[in-house]
């Protein structure tokens, strides 16, 4: 009796982790709605003011973000600024609530219990989340509104191409892009000047990089007291590289899983991952490149790095660090090959937005969702939080212009996203977890030398392959 | 009236019961019910699969690494938190002036937030800036060196248990009556022969209770490598959790992630009943 007495009661201290894993249903059917024809009600009568409103009362708005600290703060001063300004002539209030990082994750649990009462009416959500998320039986594109033609504050044309297609599947764009960024290189420019090479004329290729690391890094005795390059190459940066050359490569077939399910990775068939690999060897032969990051904005600030790669969202934080200790600068993503004409992805967020069945929420979520693309609030977000303005027209303004004359870092990841080719993408290819992990492992095998050039290509062409193959046959419809 | 007394401590029980009920067992025998199943990533069940999908995650190098990965923390971090709050709490036992300003200190842990906590280490683990590195004198690449990523993780969560087991053990350990410690002076017993022989035995059901909560505790750890490491380097810090979580969120695999949930239960189940064997030899409620 004892003995069946401790068994079940240390079953149930711990029953509650096997539902840990709980978070999957058979229902997956939402309440389905058609797009709506807008309220008319309101159109009719009263003063030009009044026939903007939506409803009599105040129409409500959830909204879900994913922006912490800085950000957060930057995107709660638009949606105030909207109730206060757009929100108040249609008689709409947003109510913003962070959701952690990963919003597309608390959506999908939502979804798979079939709980389509709790969702948001507008979303923020990585680029990454789209092909999930337009599956849902209650999401509504943004290109389905613009073919209705109603109620448009953002035209489609001021939304920056590439942009666009980042948040574009099977043909339609699917969320409004909102905080976006590219990848750059970062380099300190009184260590190149030092170094004896030109600040101004940073490098523009991989071989080139490889040649300024040796001359920058500099070494006491064995030890490397300040490096050439830190870069992690994980799947963001290998897609980049891989995705820039030529005119553009898709990484996956179905063009890199935006025209439908991707299948495999394509860039061992077509040779480019290779060529990648022969170039990123002259940056490991140098012996100053970090493989790894460990606090890469700090060390970059503290000088222990002369060159970095990382996201242009990083620039305020760096702004942050550095001040006024050393000039440093931004400079395009060196290409794998000169003659590369590609570019880089575009990364970062969109706005989504979902029909619950009330056509007075979606008109006002559709109006809140364009709202945050507008000049206004991108103007004001962008210059809070560093992200790159996806508003075309803003570029023209001359605030725009004043503030990047007066943020040169800007400059470079503005000038090259608009001038990368819009298919250049980071690939929905789902299983982002383990392609990331896989490229993460094999790639720093390579720099560590514990992998050869050929093994390290095989082994990230076939795990990737393997995992993206177990996917489909589970999913595939 | 009768029948009335015998129903009357189930409905006492029935609140709790209810709510286990609802987001603990339901959702549990439902877990267990779909590792039988290959479910999609919408969370629907397309066919029967039987024992594939523990098959799968069992015959995975990254699963199997991530059982690895969780023993080591689990034998590095619960014994060693408790270890160290005993020694505290030892020190801290007698009552002075000071005690509050101490006591407060070394139960400070317990208030700090496990991200706040993460990303100050991850600061001193630094191998070029870190505080650690500058202090030894040594250059050890903390958290992205595969041998020893499990043991840097591990000691962040030593450090953040210590408060919560110290305050325990003191209150245990002031518990001991005071003649007993007299009796053990006046035969000549010195600290260690104290500890070992009245004090460890007294205690023993709080030690039991710390064990307990510990071990279940570190069994479904996941927050640190998901704040600090992503289950990096090459997978030396991927938990048994964390990759039921990469799974289900970052590869929208629910088959390995519901078969992985189930096999962690299990091994937090039978860690449990390793545990209460203790019980009935070494913790003396008297």
């Amino acid at each position: 009796m004892k003995k069946t007495l401790s068994f079940v009661m240390a079953a149930g201290l711990i029953l509650s982790l096997g539902a840990c894993g709980q978070g999957a249903s058979t229902k997956t059917k939402a309440p389905t709605a058609a797009v709506p024809e807008p309220t008319t009600a309101a159109q009719t009568t009263g003063t030009p003011e009044e026939t903007k409103r939506i409803s009599d009362k105040d129409v409500e708005v959830s909204f879900w973000h994913h922006m912490e600290g800085t950000n957060a703060s930057a995107l709660e001063t638009a949606v105030n600024h909207f109730n206060e300004t757009t929100g108040k002539e249609y008689g709409i209030v947003v109510t913003p609530s962070f959701q952690g990082s990963n919003t597309a994750e608390k959506l999908n649990t939502l979804a798979q219990a079939g709980d389509w009462k709790n969702f948001p009416d507008v979303c923020q959500v990585a680029s990454a989340g789209i092909p999930a998320i337009s599956g849902y039986d209650l999401f509504v594109a943004p290109e389905d509104m613009y073919a209705k033609g109603e109620d448009i504050l953002l035209p489609r044309e001021s939304i920056i191409a590439n942009n666009a297609r980042t948040f574009t599947y099977k043909d339609k764009l699917c969320a409004i892009p909102f905080s976006n960024s590219t990848i750059l290189l970062y380099y300190n420019k009184e260590l190149f000047k030092a170094a004896g090479l030109d600040p101004e004329n940073p490098p523009k290729t991989i071989a080139e990089m490889a040649d300024a690391i040796t001359k920058l890094t500099a070494k006491d005795g064995n030890e490397v007291t300040t490096y050439g390059l830190n870069v992690q190459v994980k799947r963001y940066q290998l897609v980049n590289w891989v995705g820039g050359e030529g005119d553009f490569n898709f990484i996956g077939d179905n063009e890199g899983g935006r025209a439908g399910l991707m299948s495999k990775v394509t860039f061992g068939e077509d040779g480019s991952l290779m060529t990648y690999l022969n170039e990123w060897e002259k940056v490991i032969a140098t012996g100053g490149y970090k493989p790894v990051e460990d606090n890469i904005n700090e060390e970059f600030a503290m000088q222990l790095s002369a060159m970095a790669i990382m996201s242009s969202a990083r620039i305020a934080k760096l702004n942050d660090l550095i001040g006024d200790s050393f000039e440093w600068g931004t400079a395009p993503f060196p290409k794998v090959n000169a003659e590369d004409k590609g570019g880089t992805a575009v990364g970062g967020s969109g706005i989504v937005m979902f029909d619950k069945g009330n056509a007075d929420e979606l008109r006002a979520s559709w109006i809140f969702q364009q709202y945050l693309g507008g000049e206004d609030a991108q103007y004001d977000f962008c210059t809070a939080s560093g992200y790159i303005p996806m508003n075309k027209d803003l570029y023209e303004e001359e605030r725009m212009k004043t503030y990047l004359s007066e943020n040169t870092a800007m400059v470079a990841a503005v000038d090259q996203l608009m001038a990368s080719n819009p298919n250049v993408q980071e690939p929905f290819d789902i299983v982002t977890g383990d392609i990331n992990s896989i490229i993460d492992e094999e790639m720093l095998a390579f720099a560590q030398g514990t992998s050869d050039k050929q093994t390290t290509h095989d082994n990230i062409v076939n795990k990737c392959n393997e995992k993206l193959e177990a996917y489909v046959k589970v999913n595939a419809k | 009236m009768k029948k009335s007394r015998k129903i009357e401590p189930y409905l006492y029980i029935l609140p709790a019961l209810l709510y286990f009920t609802v987001f603990s067992f339901y959702p549990f025998l439902k877990t267990i019910g779909l590792t039988f199943f290959t479910v999609n990533a919408n969370g629907q069940v397309k066919a029967f699969a039987g024992f594939d999908n523990y098959i799968h995650v069992l015959t995975d190098t990254a699963f199997l690494r991530s059982v690895w990965n969780t023993l080591v923390y689990v034998v590095l971090a619960s014994p060693l938190a408790i270890f160290i709050a005993l020694i505290l709490a030892v020190l801290a036992n007698k009552k002075t002036r000071t005690s509050a300003v101490y006591e407060t200190m070394f139960s400070l842990t317990m208030a700090m937030s496990m991200s706040v906590t993460a990303m100050i280490f991850k600061i001193m683990y630094n191998p070029n800036i870190g505080l650690i590195n500058k202090l030894l004198h040594v250059k050890i690449n903390w958290l992205n060196d595969p041998e020893i990523a499990m043991v840097s993780v591990s000691l962040i969560s030593v450090w953040l248990n210590i408060g919560f087991n110290f305050l325990f053990l003191l209150a245990a350990i002031r518990g001991v009556p005071g003649e007993l410690l007299e009796s053990a002076n006046i035969d000549g017993a010195n600290l260690y022969q104290k500890v070992r022989s009245v004090i460890l035995p007294l205690i023993s059901p709080t030690v039991f209770f710390l064990i307990c909560s510990s071990l279940a505790k570190n069994i479904i750890m996941a927050g640190l490598p998901i704040i600090l490491t992503e289950g990096g380097p090459k997978g030396s810090t991927s938990t048994m959790i964390y990759y039921m979580y990469k799974q289900a969120f970052g590869n929208m695999s629910y088959n390995d992630a519901y078969a992985a949930a189930v096999i962690t239960f299990l091994f937090t189940l039978i860690a449990m009943l390793v545990s209460f064997s203790f019980e009935k030899k070494g913790v003396h409620y008297s």
